[in-house]
């Protein structure tokens, strides 16, 4: 697995400067007034070089920075802020976590639009730049989130620092042990016994690290050797979309409820291309005047990420719907929402993902149609004379994840 | 050879036990000629399979071929030409 | 144009799709796809099959043969040495034995089963496939209890779209007559006629057809040829691959003609 991370302005920082345009470059503090008993949540770099940090008592960050403002955070605009953001990196990558003054996206593979691994990296940190407006953030790039968070924080804003594939070890061995995201207590142990960079604790045998600290000895034998697997914490993206026109009157016309579920699906299909999302399930409904609710719903051949696709499975469903009455509403609901342009089958290169997108395709219709609707014939090995005997048939099978 | 079917098929013979007509989809048709005969016997070290099969031309132009299962005597479709 | 027309235009290219219509004296566009017959590529349709474009092999009667299941499987089996090839068989009597005697490579084919005669859904499971990557997708219609057109009529618009989206091929082997969702959405009609059954010592091995190009959008219809269709011997593959399977006989064949649609035997 390569990971990327990139630091950037805190969100909360962000927001307060899009509220507050003037305090571009002043020392800024966000957490709310003073006199609250509240910690620090983020300080622009003016308010950082008078000495405040994150976490900080905000009474004594005014003592350290008396002519800082003080912002409250919104954490509205902060969440708003943060769904744009994952929108756009998920346009490029096909996981994303975004923290509050970091990011990390799964760059495995390759993208098919970018030459190597530097120029992924780069779009990356371009469209963070551009959807924070807050400055290029510095990036790292590794084999484990750890590295990669180390390899950004030595690295610089606007610049990139990768190390590369099983280079993590002589990466990490120089860094000193406060880097370490562990205990106090352990990283005191450890210091007590003169160890004093993560090289030396990568030279102990991972049974002394465990009759020491137990599990998590273990846990530390791989993270100073770059070895760790704590992956993307990736959120779920909303799991359903839908959208829904009341008729100006019952209708019974089939051209008028296409018209309506053409405009339903343009709105939810421009939303769907906007942020970066793909809907793995599509539902027509119809709202019957004196009557149940009909609908119909079903699994889209490829995870529709706009009106095009997304029309051309309501297109299916307007066939077989069929209301009973005159039609008071039309409602269509997009499912499953996933990442579109970060779907793995599209981005690696090389590797036959057309063939690997059919089998994952002929799997759902067998999943839903039943094992036979989908089959690969095989000559049989033995076939004697009867013609029923000289095929076999076979599921498809499907390519192995890379 | 372009479809190959199942199924018990409607057959009546004549005095040799031979094909003179055959009931399709679109009803009774007239067998015109028999095209080819063949026999497979098969499968004898464990269930015995015996079959006479028949391509026949019918009257409204359709190409068929059917068997005879040699052991009960029941007349079953194999293919039909397009 | 009146804005009322400007919406039935519209109305229609949403319905059927973007090539349902043309102005009469424009003919489409399209890329091909070769299949390297050249009575296929030269005469019936110039260049090969249009991608991105619905190909409809049509039977010219509803009784007898017709050879629009063999020129269809043909097809297949050419297209399966090159390229990934979906078979929709909606009559479920698709013997791929005869398949892979036609020379295809069965691995490289998938079978779409979707029940019989659910052309609904065989039609929307082709769009699936077409739509996940599949670059060639073949539809054999089944003849028996055809559905009413209400219930398939979209299925069949949004396999167009799907299919004109990826540029794939995709050819549907239709019965007589013709329905008309399937005329509209065509943009090259192959009518097949059969004119007689090819024999050798007295058995049958193949299919005279008369092919017409009734319908053409991608050039000019109304070309005709006479091809055989050649029921290869099962397990010579060895001895297709060299030839094509379908030819266009050199002089015209005399042997046994069908016969006439009567003669009903007797009850």
């Amino acid at each position: 697995m390569r990971i990327l991370c990139a630091l950037h302005a805190h969100l909360g920082l962000v927001t307060a400067l899009q509220r507050f345009p003037e305090l571009h470059g002043e020392p800024v503090i966000v957490g709310g007034a003073p006199e609250l008993r509240l910690p620090v949540v983020a300080a622009s770099a003016a308010a950082r070089a008078a000495g405040v940090r994150p976490g900080q008592p905000l009474r004594q960050a005014q003592q350290l920075c008396p002519a800082a403002a003080f912002v409250p955070i919104d954490p509205a605009a902060v969440t708003r802020l943060r769904e744009a953001v994952s929108a756009t990196l998920l346009r490029l990558a096909p996981a994303v976590e975004v923290g509050d003054d970091q990011v990390f996206c799964d760059i495995s593979g390759r993208h098919v639009q970018h030459i190597d691994e530097a120029a992924w990296a780069a779009a990356i940190a371009r469209a963070l730049d551009t959807a924070l407006g807050a400055g290029s953030p510095a990036v790292g790039m590794a084999g484990s989130r750890f590295v990669a968070r180390m390899a950004a924080m030595r690295s610089g804003p606007g610049r990139i620092r990768r190390v590369r594939p099983a280079e993590e070890a002589t990466f990490l061995a120089p860094l000193p042990l406060e880097v370490l995201p562990i205990d106090p207590a352990m990283a005191a142990r450890l210091a007590a016994f003169g160890l004093d960079c993560l090289g030396a604790v990568a030279g102990l045998s991972p049974a002394d690290l465990q009759r020491q600290f137990g599990p998590e000895g273990i846990r530390l034998h791989r993270l100073v050797r770059g070895e760790e697997i704590d992956g993307l914490h990736a959120e779920p993206a909303a799991q359903t979309w839908s959208e829904r026109l009341v008729l100006a009157g019952p209708v019974g016309d089939l051209e008028v409820l296409l018209q309506a579920a053409r405009r339903c699906t343009e709105t939810l299909g421009a939303r769907l291309a906007e942020r970066g999302l793909a809907a793995a399930t599509v539902r027509l409904e119809y709202e019957v005047e004196e009557s149940v609710p009909v609908a119909v719903a079903e699994v889209a051949p490829a995870p529709a990420g706009n009106v095009a696709e997304a029309w051309t499975v309501v297109l299916g469903l307007l066939g077989r719907l069929q209301p009973a009455g005159p039609v008071a509403a039309v409602r269509v609901e997009v499912g499953q929402l996933g990442p579109a342009g970060g779907r793995q089958t599209d981005l690696l290169r090389p590797g036959d993902s057309a063939r690997d997108a059919v089998a994952l395709a002929a799997g759902r219709l067998r999943a839903r149609f039943g094992e036979a609707s989908v089959r690969r014939p095989r000559l049989a090995l033995d076939p004697g004379d009867l013609p029923e005997r000289r095929y076999v048939w076979e599921a498809p099978v499907v390519a192995a994840a890379s | 050879m372009t479809e190959l079917l199942e199924g018990a098929a409607e057959v009546r013979t004549n005095a040799q036990g031979l094909p003179v007509a055959l009931r399709t989809r679109t009803g009774w048709r007239r067998v015109v000629e028999l095209a080819l005969t063949w026999r497979v016997e098969t499968d004898w070290w464990r269930l015995p399979i015996g079959r006479d099969y028949m391509r026949c031309l019918l009257a409204d132009g359709e190409c068929v071929d059917v068997y005879r299962d040699l052991h009960d005597e029941t007349w079953y479709w194999t293919r039909r030409y397009d | 144009m009146p804005d009322s027309l400007s919406a039935a235009l519209a109305t229609l290219r949403r319905r059927y799709g973007p090539q349902a219509l043309r102005r009469g004296d424009q003919q489409e566009a399209a890329e091909r796809w070769p299949t390297g017959i050249p009575i296929l590529d030269g005469v019936l349709m110039p260049g090969g099959l249009p991608r991105g474009r619905i190909t409809v092999i049509a039977a010219s009667s509803s009784r007898g043969p017709s050879g629009r299941l063999t020129l269809l499987q043909s097809l297949a089996a050419l297209a399966s040495r090159s390229r990934d090839v979906g078979y929709v068989d909606l009559a479920g009597t698709l013997d791929p034995g005869f398949l892979a005697d036609l020379g295809a490579d069965l691995h490289a084919c998938l079978v779409l089963t979707p029940g019989h005669d659910r052309w609904e859904r065989g039609l929307a499971m082709a769009r699936t496939l077409t739509g996940a990557g599949m670059p060639w997708m073949g539809v054999a219609l089944g003849e028996q209890d055809r559905p009413r057109t209400a219930l398939w009529e979209h299925a069949l618009a949004a396999f167009a779209e799907t299919v004109s989206k990826r540029g794939a091929v995709g050819v549907i082997a239709a019965p007589a007559p013709l329905a008309a969702p399937l005329a509209h959405a065509s943009s090259l009609t192959l009518t097949c006629a059969a004119a007689g059954w090819q024999r050798a010592h007295g058995d049958v091995t193949g299919l005279r057809v008369r092919v017409t190009t009734t319908k053409s959008k991608v050039s000019a219809p109304g070309a005709e040829a006479m091809l055989l269709l050649r029921y290869p011997r099962p397990y010579a593959v060895a001895e297709v691959l060299g030839l094509p399977s379908v030819v266009a006989p050199a002089i015209t064949m005399v042997d046994t003609e069908l016969m006439p649609a009567a003669a009903v035997a007797p009850g």
